[in-house]
This record gives C-alpha cells, sequence and structure tokens, in this order.
C-alpha cells in the first residue's frame, strides 16, 4: 500500500518526478501513468508538481492533441500547483474543455472533481470555471482517502460559490462529496497567492445556513434523507475508531477524528432539526451501534454477502485507498 | 624512350603539310577511320576560324587586348600582397581574400598529397600502356623494315618502287594501327580508373584509419600550435564528434576556453563575436562545454576547472546576457554553470521556452548536461533546476526530439533519482546503470 510509505523521500524528488510526466504521458502506457500517479499520490502533498510543468500541461491539453494525451493530463490535473498559476483562465479553459472530450471512468471522475474544487478554492482562479464544469459533482465518484480538492473544496467561499449556482442536486452533490471519514471540514485560515493571511473560513457554519436555508420544507426531504444517511455512514465510520481509518490513511490522528465526530455530528443534528425529527444525537448513535451490530451477525450467517457499511447513493462508496 | 617508338606518329605530321592535306583527305575517307579522321577535321577547320577570325576582328582584338592587360597588372599586384600577407603574419597586407586562399592553399595541398599517389601510378600505367601499343604497331614495323631494306640492297636505283609500295601498304597498316590504338585507349582508361578508385581508397581508407586512431590529444596538439582558423575548426570539428574521450588532457578545456574567448568578449556589458566567425565561435564554445562537463565527471578536484573558472569571471561579467546569440543555449548554459553558485547576486537566468535540439548530429550538449547533472549530483546530491527544467522542455517538445536526446534526458532523471551512471559512459552507446 503506497499510502503507507514514507512520502518525504518521494517529496524530496518532485522535481525530477515531474519531469518525467511528458515522456510518460506520450508513451500511451496506461499502467506506466498508473503507477506514475499512485508515487505522486503517496506523497501525500498539495502541489506535488513543479510550476514548470504549467506549459507542457498546456501541450498536452491543447485541442490538437490526441485524446490520450488529454486524459493523461487530466489524470494528473491534481497534482499541480495549482495555487502558483494565478489568473491562469487559459489554464483552466483548457482543462475544461479537455475534460469533456476525455471518456468517462471513475478515475476521470475523480481527477476532474479534485481538480475542481482546487481551483474552486483559489480566489484568483474560481471565476473562470465554467459553469457547466459544476455538473460534474452530480457524477459523485468515489473519491480516495487522500485528495486534495475535499478539504481545500470545503472552504466558505467554496459553499458560498456552489450556493449560488441555484441546483439543489449540484449543492447536494457537492456535500456528499466534501463530507468525508478521511477529511474534516476546512477550519483553518488560508493563505492566498501573496502569503498574505485571509479571514478566518466559517465553513462550517456556511454549510449549516445552507441546510437550514436551502434544505427546508417537504420538498427537500428525500435530499435531507440522503444527507442524513450519508453523515450516517460516515460518523459509523468514525466510530469504528483510529486504527481502522488509519489502515487506509496513516497521517489520520485522533484530534482529527475527534474533529471530525464533533463536526458531523452537529451538521446531522441540523439535518434533523430542519427535518423536524426529535431524535438526539445520542440516540442516534446508539441506533447506529445496533445497526453495526445486526450487521455483524448478518454477515456471520450469509458469508460472501459482505456488504460495505455505506448508504446507497448514486456512485458514492467504500473507497479502497490500495492502489 | 627512343625515337623510333615515336615513328607511327610520322604520318599525322605528314597529314599537316599543305601540300599533300588534300590527297591525305581521301584517303582517310577511303580508310573509314572515323575517329582519327575526325580529330583532324576538327583541327583544320579551328585553325581555319581562327584564321579568318584574325583578319576580320584584328582591331578589335588589339583594343580588347588592352583589358586583360590591365587586369593582368592589377591582379599580379593583388596575388603578390597575397602572397606577401601569407608569408608573414606580421605582414601589414593582410587582405581580405588572405585567408581564403591560405585555406584553399592548405586544402590543395592536402587534396594533393592524397591524389599524388595514385595518379602517379596511373600515369605509369598510361605510359606502359602507350609503349606496348607503339611497340606492336604495324605500321612502325613496316617503316623499320622498309629502312632496313633501303640500306641493305645493293641495287638502290629502286627508292622509288620501294616507296610506292610502302605508301601503298600505309592506309592498311594505319587503320590497323587505329584500332589496336582504340583498343589500347580503352584498356588504358579502365587501368587508369581502376588504378584511380584503388589508389584513392586505399587513401581514403588510411585516413579514416588515422581519424579513428586520432584523439582529444591531437586536437590539443593542432590548438596549441595556433593555427589558422582553418585548422582550428577541423580540430575543434573533429572534438565534438568524438565518443569517446580517451587519453584526456585536461588542457584541452582550457585551450578550448582560449579559442571560444578570442572570438567572444564583452564590451560594456555587450557580447561581441568577432566578424565571420559565428560558426567557429559556436562550434569552440560547444567544445569548451563538452570538454569541461567531460573533466568535472573525472576529476571533479581537478586545479583546471578552478582556473578556467576564474578566468571566465573575469571574461565574462556577472551581468552579461547572452540572448539574442545564435547558440545562446550553449554560452548560456556556461555561464548559468558558473554563477548557480551566486544566490545573493542576479544573473541572467537562461530560459529554454525557445530551445530547440539541433536537427541533426549527434547529442553533443545533451550529453555535455548529462555529465554536468552528474558531477553537480556527486557534489550537492540534487540536480539543478536548469538542467531539469531543460529536460522537461525537451521532453515536452512536439514532435520529440531524437532518441540521443530522449536517453540522455532519461539519464538526467535517473542521475535525479539517484541511480548510479557510468562515469566513462560514451554519448549513445555502452550504458551501464545501476540502482543503489
Amino acid at each position: 500500500m503506497i499510502e503507507a510509505t514514507n512520502p518525504d523521500p518521494i517529496y524530496s524528488m518532485r522535481k525530477v518526478l515531474t519531469v518525467l510526466f511528458p515522456y510518460i504521458a506520450q508513451q500511451k502506457q496506461h499502467k506506466m501513468l498508473d503507477v506514475f500517479l499512485c508515487v505522486v499520490r503517496a506523497s501525500g502533498q498539495s502541489g506535488f508538481m513543479w510550476h514548470w510543468i504549467r506549459l507542457p500541461f498546456i501541450t498536452l491539453l491543447n485541442e490538437g492533441s490526441p485524446v490520450s494525451l488529454k486524459q493523461a493530463a487530466i489524470l494528473a490535473s491534481p497534482y499541480l500547483p495549482w495555487w502558483s498559476f494565478p489568473n491562469d483562465e487559459h489554464l483552466i479553459q483548457l482543462w475544461a474543455a479537455a475534460a469533456s472530450r476525455v471518456p468517462y471512468t471513475d478515475k476521470v471522475g475523480q481527477s476532474v472533481i479534485d481538480t475542481l474544487l482546487q481551483i474552486a478554492s483559489n480566489g484568483s482562479l474560481r471565476p473562470h470555471i465554467p459553469v457547466d464544469m459544476w455538473s460534474w459533482l452530480n457524477n459523485r465518484p468515489n473519491l480516495p482517502p487522500t485528495c486534495i480538492g475535499r478539504l481545500q473544496g470545503s472552504i466558505q467561499v467554496v459553499v458560498q460559490a456552489v450556493r449560488a449556482l441555484g441546483n439543489m442536486e449540484t449543492l447536494k452533490s457537492y456535500l456528499l462529496l466534501v463530507w468525508s471519514e478521511w477529511d474534516p471540514i476546512h477550519l483553518g485560515g488560508v493563505r492566498n497567492y501573496s502569503g498574505q493571511h485571509c479571514s478566518y473560513q466559517k465553513s462550517l457554519p456556511e454549510m449549516c445556513t445552507s441546510i437550514r436555508e436551502d434544505f427546508k420544507g417537504n420538498r427537500m426531504e428525500k435530499h435531507r434523507e440522503d444527507l442524513l444517511q450519508w453523515l450516517d455512514h460516515i460518523l459509523g465510520q468514525l466510530e469504528l475508531g483510529l486504527s481502522h481509518l488509519q489502515k487506509q490513511k496513516p497521517n489520520l490522528n485522533g484530534e482529527s477524528i475527534k474533529q471530525m465526530m464533533k463536526q458531523y455530528e452537529e451538521l446531522e443534528s441540523v439535518l434533523l432539526e430542519v427535518g423536524g425529527k426529535q431524535l438526539t444525537a445520542d440516540t442516534r448513535r446508539i441506533r447506529r451501534r445496533e445497526e453495526r451490530e445486526k450487521r455483524g451477525k448478518g454477515r456471520g450467517e450469509e458469508k460472501g454477502n459482505v456488504g460495505p457499511n455505506q448508504p446507497m447513493l448514486k456512485g458514492m462508496g467504500h473507497v479502497s485507498a490500495t492502489t | 624512350m627512343s625515337k623510333w617508338r615515336w615513328s607511327w606518329l610520322y604520318p599525322l605530321t605528314f597529314v599537316q603539310e599543305p601540300a599533300i592535306k588534300q590527297n591525305w583527305n581521301q584517303r582517310w575517307k577511303k580508310t573509314q577511320n572515323f575517329t582519327l579522321g575526325y580529330l583532324l577535321l576538327g583541327s583544320l577547320l579551328l585553325s581555319d576560324i581562327y584564321n579568318s577570325a584574325d583578319s576580320y576582328f584584328g582591331r578589335w582584338l588589339a583594343t580588347l587586348s588592352r583589358v586583360p592587360t590591365v587586369i593582368h597588372h592589377s591582379t599580379t599586384s593583388y596575388f603578390w600582397l597575397l602572397a606577401i600577407g601569407a608569408l608573414s603574419n606580421s605582414s601589414p597586407f593582410q587582405v581580405p581574400g588572405l585567408h581564403i586562399i591560405c585555406s584553399a592553399a592548405s586544402a590543395v595541398a592536402s587534396a594533393t598529397i592524397i591524389v599524388a599517389s595514385p595518379v602517379a601510378s596511373a600515369t605509369f600505367t598510361v605510359s606502359s600502356a602507350f609503349r606496348c601499343a607503339i611497340r606492336h604497331s604495324e605500321t612502325a614495323n613496316m617503316f623499320q623494315s622498309t629502312v632496313k631494306h633501303f640500306w641493305t640492297s645493293q641495287p638502290r636505283n629502286n627508292v622509288t618502287s620501294l616507296l610506292v609500295d610502302t605508301l601503298s601498304k600505309l592506309p592498311g597498316m594505319l587503320a590497323s594501327d587505329t584500332l589496336h590504338l582504340r583498343q589500347a585507349i580503352t584498356q588504358l582508361l579502365v587501368a587508369f580508373v581502376h588504378q584511380l578508385y584503388t589508389g584513392l581508397f586505399s587513401v581514403l581508407s588510411t585516413l579514416s584509419e588515422k581519424s579513428e586512431t586520432m584523439g582529444p590529444s591531437h586536437v590539443l596538439e593542432v590548438l596549441q600550435s595556433s593555427p589558422n582558423n582553418a585548422a582550428c575548426q577541423i580540430a575543434l570539428e573533429f572534438l565534438a564528434r568524438v565518443v569517446v574521450l580517451d587519453d584526456f588532457d585536461p588542457t584541452l578545456v582550457t585551450e578550448c576556453f582560449n579559442v571560444l574567448s578570442s572570438f567572444v568578449s564583452v564590451i560594456d556589458s555587450t557580447v561581441a563575436v568577432a566578424q565571420e566567425s559565428e560558426e567557429l565561435a559556436a562550434l569552440s564554445a560547444t567544445c569548451f562545454l563538452y570538454t569541461y562537463s567531460h573533466l568535472s565527471v573525472m576529476d571533479p578536484m581537478s586545479g583546471v576547472l578552478e582556473d578556467v573558472h576564474q578566468h571566465y569571471n573575469m571574461v565574462f561579467p556577472l551581468g552579461v546576457d547572452f540572448k539574442g546569440l545564435p547558440f545562446y543555449y550553449t554560452l548560456g548554459t556556461i555561464h548559468e554553470l558558473f554563477n548557480s553558485d551566486q544566490r545573493h547576486q542576479q544573473h541572467a537566468r537562461i530560459e529554454w521556452q525557445d530551445y530547440k535540439p539541433p536537427s541533426s548530429g549527434c547529442a553533443v550538449f545533451t550529453c555535455s548536461l548529462t555529465k554536468l547533472a552528474l558531477s553537480e549530483y556527486q557534489r550537492r546530491k540534487k540536480v539543478p533546476c536548469w538542467i531539469l527544467h531543460f529536460v522537461l522542455h525537451s521532453m515536452s517538445l512536439d514532435p520529440s526530439p531524437s532518441t540521443p536526446d530522449i536517453v540522455e534526458c532519461l539519464s538526467i532523471i535517473a542521475i535525479g533519482m539517484g541511480c548510479n551512471i557510468s562515469r566513462t559512459r560514451t554519448i549513445l552507446d555502452n550504458r551501464y546503470v545501476h540502482t543503489k
């Protein structure tokens, strides 16, 4: 499992690895590209690739380049240091156009959404995102445990941007994607490109406001149910404990688990409150435990029918980090 | 050669006499000897044309003949100046065309040496063929026997009958001789071409063997003997093609730099290249980079490296920018190499966005960068960013660079990843890569 390796030596060679990327992309060998992306992902650092990659990337994304090169560029796009390309409308336009040309697969969906959320978290890049690119969120692919865009894309301004679209399906998909047992909702301050500290992000209150304002009413009951079901899944995974989660994401720690528990329980209570349900958080916790025990017994009775503890949502599921 | 051997040419001498010219022309037609007949006719025709032209345009020719005289005198004076300039470098008469003459003269001398042996051999074959043809000439034999008969016959009063008899036999014998001569000419032509080809082939083979055995030490000898530009260019061109730098003398690095600094200088922060020496300056820069990178890998502690570094900084100050020069990338690389340690002072960084690898030739430049990457990795445990940027740019080119260039780029990546690449590796082959 590459996530378990020490990422530091790989990160120290990020420039050399970046240099190798154009050659790998041109070789049209998917296995080689997969290994390369796994190594890059294993570094566990945001903005892995060197900023000099911009020009080769543009060459790969250009309209005239073959689809295979475009696909390689799309798959590698989450590892670009997007923060180092301020106001680069041309690059975003090329990326968006290439994404629409590449045949959809789960990996392509993951990469596009990861990149989209990273771009959206950058104030100078966000205005250049074509509106139709947000509809990619509705695909709701399985995001891997290490996903740069999920954490960065949960900041307040991105929540506001998605709310401003006025599409409830997209908003729900967005929340389902950024809520995860692997990452907390972004709470820390963010720095802009010039290194100045931006105002403190209030992502969680913004999400709570969104639930109260956008998901209220009987018409939204189905959406609330989906969100509750997903939160139930996340909290269930968190209750399994640190050691269970560290198998797939070794850099998780007890503090972040506690923080996530607190955040997602708060969101759950807001959803229940909007739905008019009287169940307290403790009651739901007891219910989750009972359900888990029931599933454990069921697993013993029905061998081979081992379903992951997850809600039946479109595209969403338990993601294996093994690569 | 004895005189009688040329006797078969006597009939031709008779033909030149005006009295019997017409008679002989008629005889030639009868003998159906086209080759000699047409030759004769052509020479007579040319002679007539010349005589007519001389009478009609004599005056005009006399006037026109003054122009060549003036040109002749001017040219003679100019060539004297050239000769004086060629004999002494300190001569004030260093006229513009001197270096062309010198290089042409050296080229002609070399060509003469190369061609002399096969030509001498071929000439010997030609003369042998002619001797053989004359020896078997029927006409010559007939004349010989006639003269012998004339002297040995006691009543010498039948000279007229003897002459008539001889002359009556002459056309038939001439025809036979001509046929033999044609055969001989064909044979000697074949022999001549064969001899020339064999001789030239052997000379070229020898030269090629010599060039294979030549090495950087020969180049050093040439550069140290302070030759003219042509010799210097040949030596540097050879050095740029050398795949294996065996018997490498570190002084070669200094000599290459001396050549470079003699053609490229900095005047008021502006780079100046000697006129009509751009090609040689570019070549010297390439060779300097190539030899320096080689030495930095083979002997990183060499004092020559430090000396050249200091010398470079004296000739090319930190702020100099080589942009716009046709060999910007070579000089930019050298400048980057010698100034990358200057962290507190800004220098013009090399930019690769417009770089295109040369369409032909071996990957000397990329090979030099690989060696620099290796030496820098040995020194700092990392490949400099400007070399990685070069690799990134080269790998992203459309169309892709040549295979040797790709191999060199991949070698740089391997070095950056900590692989151990053999220091004595050559440009294209004998590659040994070991992972640590």
